[in-house]
């Protein structure tokens, strides 16, 4: 079985290479998600945040977990619980069994780092276990639910980035050709914007004509949508070379503040990868006062160095 | 006694749901009832035949009373539109469409699947295709394989028919004529008609 590094919202381990992020929701303070193998659902993550002064007894959390599951399915059986380590965590481990055949290990515990109680659910069916059994033990020992590390990492199906941990996702949209993910950092100092658009070739040939009309009909106004005050009208779209692709690149800027103005550099970056037939846009934003000393986001710098088409 | 306004709605039944594996499994096949072609560049246009213009009004109308057309449209499928048409010919699962649009457009297998499902979804909706599920076309086949020889049966019969009616004639000619040259010519032209008929 080979494995792969996987990571969203500060939380890191690794899966097998064929499973694939299905769904998932929420923010850094509480969210879920769920990892599909190709046709079945195999892990179901959910993370909330609690406070120390807060926190239940595991047993305590245990059993509304149960109530929970309980009502969804009647037929709900817990085998076995016990108690577990998990990335130098205290944890609780459960286990159940249903009765169309469907198997679930969880494991429940608390990062007093992020502040966050999570589980995570591997699911299989009952005669699944032992093919599955690699898997579960590789994401446990490997779980990172708080790193010392300065970078989160962040997968979904293809695509993979660093960010520096204070960068937050805000938004992001999974539509039928395109996937879109805005990133904002805690201070606001910083964003940035990724936009994956699929069928590149048929899209640029058919509907438009090559990607700066792309450009400037679909993707110009989302900017503006995007960064408001931005204002796109002497500026004029550049050649560049992105990485070893050609593309395009447009770099403007606006002021907001009365006393102490504060400058907003929009640089965009899009260019099409015939490698797997996308189309890539990326936006950061920098905030700079003028009395500011730092010339260039670092966290910004860690996403750009990080992220590649292909 | 109850008043009308509080009676329950019934509900409607509602279709069960079911599995993703289920529905990759089900099988996407064209409605055979549809006029479609292909343009030289290898795009697909589905043309639809709606009903009859209405005539125009006053001297025109009557000078051409042709001018109530039939109205026609054409629906334009792009190239990777007509590439899922091609494969909905009944023998590809939704799963084979994926694996094929994924290898030929470099997706991800869930890339592929959300937009085919969202443009399954509006051919059917359409009416363009139906989904159904193997099990379900291999009946469906076997069925109209089954009338179709049924027919071929009836034709058969009906032509074994046509040739006994043709020796009767002949026979009939025959004794009538009683050796004449002109009886059996037209015994021979009833024949023939008699086995053109069917």
């Amino acid at each position: 079985m080979e494995f792969k590094p996987f990571g969203w919202q500060g939380l890191e381990f690794f899966i097998p290479s064929d499973w694939h992020t299905a769904s998932e929701g929420g923010t850094f303070e509480s969210g879920s998600l769920r990892i599909d193998e190709p046709y079945t659902p195999r892990i179901r993550l959910d993370w909330d945040t609690v406070k120390e002064e807060k926190l239940k007894d595991f047993s305590e959390v245990l059993e509304e977990i149960k109530k929970k599951m309980r009502k969804k399915d009647k037929s709900l059986k817990f085998q076995r619980q016990g108690v577990a380590k998990i990335c130098g965590h205290n944890a609780r481990y459960f286990r159940w069994r249903s009765a169309n055949q469907l198997e679930g290990y969880g494991l429940l515990w608390y990062c007093k780092d992020t502040k966050r109680s999570i589980v995570i659910e591997f699911l299989f069916g009952t005669d699944e276990y032992w093919k599955i059994k690699p898997a579960i033990e590789k994401a446990v020992e490997t779980f990172k639910c708080h790193s010392s590390e300065e970078a989160w990492l962040w997968t979904i199906l293809d695509l993979a980035f660093k960010t520096s941990p204070d960068f937050r996702l805000r938004d992001r949209s999974f539509k039928e050709n395109r996937m879109h993910f805005f990133f904002s950092s805690s201070s606001e100092k910083a964003s940035f914007m990724i936009d994956r658009v699929t069928f590149a070739e048929n899209l640029l040939s058919s509907k438009y004509d090559g990607l700066e009309e792309w450009f400037e009909k679909v993707y110009k106004p989302e900017l503006k949508r995007a960064y408001k005050g931005l204002r796109l009208r002497g500026e004029r779209l550049k050649k560049a070379e992105i990485g070893d692709h050609k593309g395009l690149m447009l770099r403007s800027s606006f002021k907001i503040g009365l006393l102490r103005p504060e400058n907003h550099i929009i640089t965009s970056k899009v260019w099409v990868c015939p490698v797997k037939d996308r189309i890539y846009a990326v936006t950061t934003e920098e905030v700079r006062r003028k009395d500011s000393k730092d010339k260039v986001n670092k966290g910004l710098e860690l996403f750009l160095s990080s992220f590649s088409c292909h | 006694m109850r008043f009308p306004f509080f009676r329950r709605k019934k509900k409607e039944a509602e279709a069960p749901p079911i599995t993703r594996e289920q529905f990759l499994q089900l099988v996407p096949i064209r409605n055979p009832a549809l006029k479609w072609r292909r343009y030289r560049t290898g795009e697909v246009y589905i043309i639809l035949e709606g009903p009859r213009r209405p005539a125009k009004q006053g001297i025109v109308s009557k000078l051409f009373p042709a001018a109530s057309t039939p109205r026609t449209k054409r629906i334009i499928l792009d190239k990777i539109g007509s590439f899922v048409w091609d494969l909905c010919d009944g023998k590809n699962t939704i799963d084979d469409i994926i694996t094929k649009l994924s290898e030929t457009h470099k997706l991800t297998r869930r890339e592929a699947e959300i937009p085919l499902r969202a443009y399954l979804q509006n051919l059917a909706k359409r009416g363009f295709i139906g989904v159904l599920p193997k099990e379900a076309l291999a009946k469906y086949r076997a069925e109209r394989e089954r009338e179709e020889e049924g027919e071929r049966e009836k034709e058969k019969e009906k032509g074994e028919e046509g040739e006994a009616k043709e020796k009767e004639s002949k026979d009939k000619g025959s004794e009538m004529g009683g050796g004449e040259g002109e009886g059996e010519g037209e015994g021979k032209k009833e024949s023939e008609e008699g086995a053109q008929k069917p």
